[in-house]
């Protein structure tokens, strides 16, 4: 793939939810192979981005585009067959069910059997059924987490049950991987230890991935390019270093976090 | 074969001993009442499929067994019933033009699940679309409701109010229980399969099902086809074994009745549906003396306090969302040989 092709481009996004404007005229390009990171304070209008990238939203005004594709206003399940995936900020795994099971179900919508195939059940179903659960597991042995596979998944630790949320927003076989604050609510180590796993799941299945981050320390160390918005507004783009060095940046938010210390 | 298989088959092998056993043998009484908790399981089971296993509150299923019910009556009645029975308006064609033989009756039944899963289209695609929660239960309640009126004037078709009588009482254990197995063994493989998965999906978490790609309105409207289609079908069979038909057999209380059932058995579980059916139906005449010697009526005031008592102390009812196995059996088995061996010593 070429590196430089853009692969999702944000044209002039802005979302009105009644008079209060989340987003204002966001524009933004994403490159296959990317790692970009996307901050701001809280309320910033980061995951409302998110939202309108994968269908949850329709934008009031502005377009997603990608591959070269307008996918505006496409329901979520659409966006995620063409190859968006997401995982969301407060993780929203299906807790009843065991980590495969959740795995699985990303599984589903490749799924060539009709449900006449399922209820019989046809060898064809059955093949289709044993091959799943097959690289299922695969899967979770690729992310390390074939010892849990079994296990109900709102049993898990809160570390381990981000990391099904990852597995199975992995097994939709995304092109494009979108990240909503992976690392919250966890401490600095096993935040650190969370963002290596991003890294060797980025390498491993060839990912672009855009991450939204709320603790800048943990974006600045794995995304090469940052972006930074404040009140639904672009403020900022450049790499970590840039970033820190950034008046704007500052008083938006490391001023806040400085007063705090 | 692996011992589960064998135990499987001998089950059905001791199940079919009954039916047979049954039919010719068992006192007219109990097997009435067997015959209505198959029946009742049946609804439950479809049932349970929309309300359980994906979550979507609906409270249509009366509406889905009237239709059954009436097809089923439509293409079983014998011509010189049907004279006799629309006096005032003359039936429409072409049911006044034929009858089906006993040797029908299964195409009959079929024929009356599919008509309910045509009407769970009609009323699945815009109302599943739009709605969850509260606003799908009224608008599948109105439905039920709509066709209960409907089938109150639709003199043509139904013979209104006064409804239709002299049924074929074709219903027996074989049809009941015939149809509670193959529809339950569905239900099963339909649960337990990558489309069950996404029903579950669903139920727990509808946005993070949508967003991993599946298309949540179609696998809802899956669930509710078949659910409308056991309903259908469980329909046919009532109005087959009670022998007569009215608007009135399948009024919201029939969906209250299920409700109770798929909630004590537990819901979304297929098993608990199957064995509440049977419970409910039993208890149901074992509580007729209360309707007798208090008021009419009375039985559903002990059955809503049941209901609550249920809600109250055992929230995930008899089999929360387990189902039956074998090694569930065995394990309670174990656990119970263990216990008797450790108070003995």
């Amino acid at each position: 793939m070429d590196k430089n092709e853009v692969i999702l481009s944000l044209q002039s996004l802005t979302m009105k939810f009644g008079g209060l404007v989340a987003v204002r005229d966001f524009s933004m390009d994403i490159r296959y192979g990317e790692l970009v990171g996307l901050i701001g304070p809280n309320g910033a209008g980061k995951t409302t981005i998110f939202n309108m990238i994968t269908g949850h939203y329709r934008p009031t005004a502005g377009k997603v585009i990608f591959e070269g594709r307008d996918i505006t206003g496409l329901p979520p399940w659409q966006v995620a067959r063409l190859g968006i995936s997401r995982t969301f900020q407060n993780i929203r795994l299906c807790r009843e069910m065991t980590a495969l099971e959740n795995v699985l179900i990303s599984f589903h919508p490749r799924v060539r059997s009709t449900v006449f195939d399922a209820i019989l059940p046809t060898p064809r179903y059955l093949r289709e059924e044993r091959k799943m659960r097959e690289r299922g597991m695969e899967l979770l042995s690729a992310v390390g987490l074939e010892k849990w596979a079994n296990f109900r998944a709102g049993a898990l630790p809160y570390g381990l049950q981000r990391r099904v949320e990852i597995a199975r927003a992995l097994a939709t076989s995304p092109k494009l991987l979108l990240l909503d604050e992976p690392a919250a609510g966890m401490n600095p180590a096993e935040a650190a230890d969370l963002m290596n796993f991003i890294r060797h799941i980025r390498e491993t299945f060839n990912l672009t991935i855009f991450l939204i981050e709320h603790v800048m320390q943990v974006v600045m160390g794995i995304c090469p390019r940052i972006r930074v918005i404040d009140f639904g507004v672009s403020i900022a783009e450049g790499t970590p270093e840039e970033i820190k060095n950034n008046p704007k940046v500052i008083e938006a938010y490391l001023g806040e976090e400085a007063l705090r210390a | 074969m692996r011992p589960n298989r064998i135990l499987t088959v001998f089950f059905l092998l001791g199940l079919a001993a009954f039916i047979w056993w049954g039919d010719a043998r068992l006192d007219r009484f109990i097997w009435r009442i067997i015959n209505f908790g198959a029946i009742y399981a049946l609804a439950a089971v479809g049932y349970t499929m929309i309300n359980g296993v994906t979550g979507q509150f609906s409270l249509g299923p009366h509406g889905f067994m009237l239709l059954g019910g009436y097809l089923t009556t439509l293409f079983m009645l014998p011509l010189h019933q049907k004279k006799v029975v629309w006096l005032f308006t003359p039936l429409s064609w072409p049911f006044n033009q034929f009858t089906l033989p006993y040797s029908g009756f299964i195409l009959a039944l079929i024929a009356g699940g599919i008509l309910a899963v045509l009407a769970s289209l009609i009323v699945g695609i815009p109302a599943l679309r739009a709605l969850r929660g509260d606003y799908l239960a009224i608008a599948t309640f109105g439905f039920g409701e709509i066709l209960y009126v409907l089938a109150c004037n639709f003199m043509g078709l139904t013979n209104g109010p006064m409804g239709v009588k002299g049924i074929p009482q074709y219903t027996n254990l074989k049809w009941s229980i015939g149809a509670l197995v193959v529809l339950t063994y569905a239900a099963v493989r339909l649960k337990n399969s990558s489309f069950g998965r996404a029903l579950r999906a669903i139920r727990e978490d509808e946005l993070a099902a949508e967003s991993m790609g599946i298309n949540v309105f179609r696998h809802k409207l899956l669930a509710f086809m078949f659910s409308a289609f056991c309903a259908g079908v469980a329909g046919g069979l009532m109005a087959t074994l009670i022998g007569t038909i009215t608007p009135d057999l399948f009024r919201f209380f029939m969906t209250f009745y299920l409700l109770m059932i798929i909630v004590l058995g537990g819901l979304g579980s297929i098993s608990g549906a199957v064995v509440a059916g049977f419970i409910f139906a039993a208890v149901f005449e074992a509580l007729r003396f209360v309707d007798t010697a208090v008021v009419p009526g009375m039985r559903m005031v002990v059955f809503s306090v049941l209901l609550i008592l249920v809600m109250l102390f055992f929230r995930r009812g008899l089999f929360g969302r387990e189902e039956f196995t074998w090694e569930w059996v065995f394990q309670g088995v174990r656990r119970a040989w263990r216990g008797a061996w450790t108070k003995t010593k």
